[in-house]
């Protein structure tokens, strides 16, 4: 290229700045918003591995129902491959705000490995009762005041916790929270609000909730390198734990069995003791009672005398009166003793003869018998000498001395007989006299005893006198000592009854504390041994522990990234494709019409001698350079901005800050080459038809296009009834094909694109609305913790009470349905049917479908389309979560857009499996009118069976929050389709106007005024852009279908939907658009120069 | 006072720092009903006269006016007026609409006016009867110039404007033109302005109007105007 070429070229761009500019913008935009939102996605994945990688996110996450120990972590992090490995303890807690009662939040320890926090405010926790809050529920002002445990938490609850109350401190991201999901709980209504880190120390377990664990890995998040670097761990990590549950619970046992003993040791301890007491005290009453009745019978005696000497004090005639009764009593006595004493005397007598004789007989044979005892002793004697001597004589040999002397012998034994018979004979006799003393004593026995009793009669008597005399004599001399005596008594004896009264009180009362004390013991012992039973049971109750290992994919917050990134990747590859097309096709408008207008330009240089390739290059100069500046500007500004703009638009969602931007040259490079190609492409295009030409043909001018007569015209009745302006811009619409082509395809691809996108956004919005208000009617779903009969039931509605307006009790559970070659997850419900209408609304385009009957089932749509268009008649498969399996046929498909669902009826599974499920959950409703979340937490707290209620307008709000990420894509791709079509509008409006120059010129000329020049060039306009909107909502219709059905997000189905107000918006921009580009040309039509314009030839 | 008046106008172009002087002082008359012929050689000024007296431009000093009408002191709408009903236009290059046929060219120009002629009436009247259906492209050059001339004289304007009529056309179809427009004045009794560097056609005037260099350097009156098929050159 020389230098004049290249002048001319510089000249050219400077000339037409406008034309360039809408080259280079609407490149810029197709490349910026196409490599923008391609890059959206691997900007966010950036980032979140990041983050993840920084903060040390867990890859495993280990749980058991029996808790975790410092042994567990141990053996954990002695495991091949385990980078880092950390306890953790989490529970939650109900806790109060100012507006609401009875929240949830959850509580973290905080880490120190894994899962690492940031500091956003505040300063980290020192002491155990401070803690890090959630900065979506409390912000900066908020630290320094308190969270405390609202005294609706359950004992265990205040059991895990060290502290009641705990003090913000500062504020803190969370990589286990990234998005707005806290997870649900079993407390209240179940849905968690925030959460909190505290220090280990503010939990009082002694046990870990969970284990983090990192492992060696390798890959991005998500990527499948990833999901295998990790997946290998899975089975050592699985078979560890198991072990660990068996030796953890093994513990356990054996600690609360040695707990238990203890506590036994010390039950039976405080038994015996309290027995003790118990015995103490029963002692303590006894004596208390004994010495209460002798103190008080003491106090009686004394209080007669008292009285007694009180009444004889009173009247001393008295006194003498009883002296005088006592005398003459002692004259009677002193008479009846003479009397005794005759009659003894004469009994005397009587009996002195009487007994004279016997006892003389009695002493006389005494006496012999006696005499004939000493004989026989003295015989004796004399035997035992003369044996003596006989054994000497004998011994001497003295036979005849021998003889003689046992002669002696003989003889005195012979003696000692006869006394023994004389003394039997002396017995019989005294035997004989003692006899007849018998008889006399008998004789004698009744006097003697009158004698006897007249002798103690009298005794007495005289005894009672003597102490009537003392009595007497006491009170004479009291009385004679005056009344100072009796008072000192009696003063004496109401001291000693009042001390005695207060010693009774206290005794009484010391007693009454000590029986106190003994009952309050023995309750407490009861309640013991009560405990002491209930523990036992306990212990041997306790399960296996139930193991986990779960990855990333159970953390809310990363699963709901990568489906709502797979969002923005799924708008981004289809959309940006079709700013690609308007683009070319903008350029291609643009180039052709510059190289129409430079025809004669052309064939000058030509003329002159310029080559083929030098005339042409110029054009390529112009296009290809506006295309690549374009592009490096588009991809410069895009691959920032529009992730920016995305993630800002998840920043309201996710809790992730610092977007890290990347940049995918090949990307890169490749749109720009293709644009640079397609630019390229068009412009050789454009240049080569009229290269062709001799340059002789190109200096003339072209003859201008014939004028038609269009089709209208052969259609008087209608031709005629248009007014001449009418008539002439229907003409001139006709005029160009080429142009009506652009236009139409420009502006109807602009509505398109607008369209598309607001349809994108009915579609999504619908989806929560259509799911939560059309589809979900139930206020909650509640999980009980046994099966519902109708006995439970029953109790379930009295416990109720007005919390509920009616529920539906079933089977709920996840479970497998394959068909159709594919396996997708679902939830299965197994109900009869009946009332269900109240709950789900189980409809197919708006038409409610049959609820299946035996071996049949009803599935979503999205579910029928997932396993690879199931219908109606065809077979499915289902595994249920307790792995039993079931063969149904569909009978029915219905409208469902979160989640898949399928529904069977009981005699299904009755038939099948030979039992029906337990119905463990249950849907309900709310009274109309009534707050919804009291309700629940209500019936959360007070109806039994209850493990959780799950609020749906809770899952509503999470739902649509997560789906405002996506509308801010939207939302970009709207104002992107918006800002094309203005270009596109500017650029065809432009070259429209730059093309009848002359014509507008003459109609200036002729007289018209400005407002009727410009209407004569935007009536044209107006029209066309009416067209091309209308031709546009058809081709959006079209588009919005293959878009919504490129992208795919699990578990949602987005059915394509535009609502009304969104076709009257589009059409709205596009005119509003057409309005202002129309305002800015008209200037230009106002500036034209008419003398200019109408005296040149083109 | 004379019909059109000029006075002592003055036009200067103002292209970037350098100003030309297109116009200097320049001082004429024209009568009504006759046909002036402003001649002079290219650059001279002649169509910056024509433009100012024509409404399209505007004069940096002096007085124009036009049957007693001050032209030069009308504002831009005032002046969109002017051309509406009080001028024609006949230009070099016919500047017909492409789209419109013939008579509906001429149409286009008679139903902006106050008191059109009848656009079948003009079209007779410049001997395009047969022609009048037909498109621009579809007629040759002299066929285009008279329906430009239609669409003038349908305005029924007090003063037609011919910047160069013959410019673009042969010898005996730029007399045929020159001829209608004559006709038209004597006919009419239609004010005729006709620029050219032929100064051949001085002949035919009623007066002439010298320009060189900007300046007027003659104004004289043909009290024996020649008819156009006497004109040779």
């Amino acid at each position: 290229m020389n230098r004049s070429l290249i002048k001319l070229t510089k000249r050219e761009i400077q000339s037409s700045l406008g034309r360039y500019l809408a080259i280079f913008a609407i490149i810029a935009l197709g490349a910026g918003l196409f490599v923008g939102l391609r890059l959206s996605r691997p900007d966010f994945l950036e980032t979140y591995n990041n983050y993840t990688h920084d903060t040390h996110f867990y890859d495993f996450r280990l749980i058991s129902t029996l808790g975790l120990t410092d042994d567990d972590l141990a053996e954990v992090r002695k495991l091949a491959g385990v980078k880092l490995a950390e306890g953790a303890v989490g529970a939650d807690f109900l806790f109060n705000t100012d507006d609401e009662d009875n929240l949830i939040m959850m509580a973290q320890s905080i880490p120190e490995s894994v899962n690492l926090i940031e500091l956003k405010a505040g300063r980290m926790p020192e002491k155990a009762n401070e803690c890090l809050a959630d900065p979506n529920m409390y912000s900066k002002s908020d630290i320094g005041s308190t969270i405390k445990l609202s005294e609706d938490n359950s004992d265990d609850t205040f059991d895990t916790f060290a502290y009641d109350e705990y003090t913000i401190v500062g504020l803190t991201d969370s990589v286990l929270y990234i998005n707005m999901e806290r997870g649900s709980s079993t407390l209240g209504n179940g849905s968690v609000k925030g959460y909190i880190y505290i220090p280990m120390d503010g939990f009082s377990t002694d046990y870990y909730t969970d284990i983090y664990v990192c492992v060696e890995s390798e890959g991005y998040v998500y990527s499948d390198e990833y999901d295998e670097s990790t997946g290998k761990y899975v089975e050592p990590l699985e078979k560890l734990m198991k072990e660990r549950a068996v030796i953890r619970r093994d513990s356990i046992i054996d600690d609360a069995m040695s707990q238990l003993d203890d506590a036994k040791a010390q039950y039976e301890q405080g038994k015996a003791q309290y027995d003790a007491a118990k015995a103490e005290y029963d002692s303590g009453y006894a004596e208390y009672a004994k010495k209460k009745s002798d103190t008080e019978a003491e106090l009686e005696k004394a209080r007669k005398q008292i009285e007694d000497a009180e009444s004889m004090m009173g009247d001393s005639s008295v006194i003498d009166q009883k002296q005088a009764e006592l005398d003459a009593a002692k004259a009677e006595l002193d008479k009846g003793k003479a009397e005794y004493e005759d009659g003894l005397r004469q009994f005397n007598a009587k009996a002195a003869l009487a007994y004279g004789v016997v006892d003389e007989q009695i002493a006389y044979y005494e006496n012999r018998i006696s005499e004939k005892q000493n004989d026989i002793a003295a015989k004796t004697a004399e035997i035992e000498s003369l044996n003596a001597q006989l054994a000497e004589a004998q011994a001497n040999g003295e036979n005849i001395k021998a003889l003689l002397i046992e002669r002696k012998i003989k003889t005195a034994n012979n003696l000692i007989s006869l006394y023994n018979a004389d003394i039997e004979r002396y017995n019989e006799r005294l035997e004989t006299h003692r006899q007849k003393r018998a008889e006399v004593d008998a004789q004698l026995e009744p006097y003697r005893r009158q004698l006897e009793e007249a002798k103690a009669k009298l005794d007495s008597g005289y005894a009672q006198i003597e102490a009537g005399q003392a009595e007497i004599d006491a009170a004479r001399e009291m009385i004679s000592s005056g009344g100072a005596q009796i008072a000192a008594a009696k003063k004496q004896y109401e001291q000693g009854k009042a001390e005695a009264e207060r010693g009774f009180a206290e005794a009484e009362k010391e007693l009454a504390s000590g029986k106190a004390q003994l009952d309050s013991a023995k309750a407490e012992l009861d309640r013991g041994a009560a405990e002491l039973n209930a523990a036992e049971k306990q212990i041997k109750n306790i399960n296996h522990a139930d193991t986990y290992v779960l990855d990333r994919d159970t953390n809310a917050g990363y699963v709901c990234f990568e489906s709502d990134t797979n969002v923005v990747q799924s708008v981004a590859s289809v959309f940006p494709v079709f700013f690609f097309l308007v683009a070319a096709l903008v350029c291609l408008t643009t180039m052709t019409r510059m190289i129409d207008d430079q025809r004669t330009q052309i064939g000058i240089m030509k003329a002159l001698g310029y080559s083929y390739g030098a005339v042409m290059g110029k054009y390529m100069f112009y296009s290809g350079s506006a295309t690549v500046l374009g592009c490096i500007f588009g991809i410069a500004v895009g691959s920032f901005a529009f992730p920016a703009v995305v993630w800002f638009g998840y920043g309201l969602v996710y809790n992730l800050s610092g977007l890290m931007f990347t940049m995918d040259w090949p990307l890169a490079l490749g749109i720009t080459a293709a644009n640079l190609a397609v630019t390229l492409l068009v412009t050789w295009y454009c240049c080569a038809k009229e290269l062709k030409c001799a340059p002789a043909e190109l200096i003339r001018p072209k003859a201008p296009e014939a004028g038609k007569r269009i089709l209208f015209e052969r259609i008087p009745t209608v031709w005629n009834d248009m007014s001449f302006m009418q008539k002439v811009s229907a003409r001139n619409i006709m005029r160009y094909k080429k142009r009506i082509f652009m236009m139409l395809l420009g502006i109807g691809g602009c509505t398109a694109l607008v369209l598309t996108a607001l349809g994108l956004n009915d579609t999504i919005q619908n989806v929560v609305t259509r799911q939560y208000d059309d589809i979900i009617l139930y206020d909650y779903e509640l999980t009980m913790a046994y099966d519902m009969n109708e006995e439970e039931q029953k109790i379930f509605f009295r416990d109720a009470g007005d919390n509920v307006k009616d529920a539906i009790f079933l089977y709920r559970g996840l479970a497998e349905i394959s068909g159709g070659g594919a396996v997708k997850n679902a939830t299965l419900t197994v109900t009869d049917g009946k009332g269900l209408y109240k709950f789900i609304d189980l409809s197919y385009d708006g038409e409610p479908i049959d609820y299946p009957g035996k071996n049949e089932a009803a599935i979503n749509y999205n579910l029928a389309r997932q396993l690879g268009g199931v219908d109606v008649g065809d077979e499915i498969k289902i595994t249920t979560a307790e792995k039993k399996e079931l063969t149904v046929t569909v009978s029915a498909l219905f409208d469902n857009y979160v989640d898949s669902y399928v529904f069977i009826s009981p005699d299904t599974c009755q038939e099948q499996l030979g039992e029906v499920p337990e119905y463990k959950s249950a849907l309900a409703n709310a009274p109309t009118g009534e707050d919804v979340n009291a309700c629940a937490a209500a019936i959360a707290n007070d109806v039994d069976g209850v493990r959780g209620v799950t609020l749906s307008i809770d899952t509503k709000d999470r739902m649509s929050s997560m789906m405002d990420g996506l509308l801010v894509v939207v939302a970009a791709i709207i104002l992107c389709a918006g800002l094309l079509a203005f270009i596109v509008l500017y650029n065809l409006t432009n070259i429209n106007i730059s093309e009848r120059i002359r014509e507008i010129a003459t109609l200036k000329v002729l007289g018209f005024y400005p407002k009727e020049a410009a209407h004569y060039v935007f009536r044209e306009n107006l029209i066309l852009t009416g067209a091309g909107a209308v031709f546009g909502l058809g081709l959006g219709v079209a588009l919005h279908a293959f878009v919504m059905n490129a992208i795919k997000v699990d578990m949602m189905y987005f059915k394509p939907h535009i609502s009304f107000l969104s076709f009257a918006v589009s059409i709205i921009i596009t005119f509003v658009f057409a309005l202002i580009v129309n305002a800015i040309m008209r200037r230009r039509i106002d500036n034209i120069d008419m003398a200019g314009a109408l005296k040149s030839i083109e | 006072m004379a019909y059109v008046e000029f006075e002592k106008v003055k036009k200067i172009y103002q292209m970037g720092e350098v100003s030309i002087e297109a116009l200097k002082d320049a001082t004429f008359e024209i009568e009504k009903g006759e046909i002036c012929v402003i001649v002079g050689a290219s650059g001279a000024g002649k169509t910056t006269l024509l433009n100012i007296l024509g409404g399209m431009d505007s004069l940096t000093s002096g007085r124009v006016t036009l049957d007693g009408e001050e032209i030069s002191s009308y504002n831009a709408m005032q002046l969109t007026t002017y051309r509406r009903y009080d001028v024609g236009f006949v230009f070099q290059f016919y500047n017909l609409i492409q789209n419109l046929t013939a008579i509906e060219n001429v149409e286009l120009a008679a139903q902006i006016c106050k008191n059109p002629m009848d656009a079948a009436e003009v079209i007779d009247l410049v001997g395009l009867h047969d022609r009048a259906q037909n498109f621009p492209a579809q007629l040759s050059g002299g066929e285009q110039q008279r329906v430009a001339i239609a669409r003038a004289l349908a305005k029924n304007p007090k003063l037609m404007l011919c910047d160069e009529p013959t410019g673009a056309l042969d010898y005996n179809t730029g007399k045929a033109v020159l001829q209608l427009l004559q006709d038209c004045s004597r006919k009419n009794g239609m004010t005729v302005v006709i620029i050219t560097h032929n100064q051949a056609l001085t002949a035919m005037a009623d007066r002439v109007v010298s320009v060189k260099s900007g300046v007027v350097t003659d104004v004289r009156c043909n009290e024996h105007p020649i008819p156009i098929e006497d004109i040779e050159w």
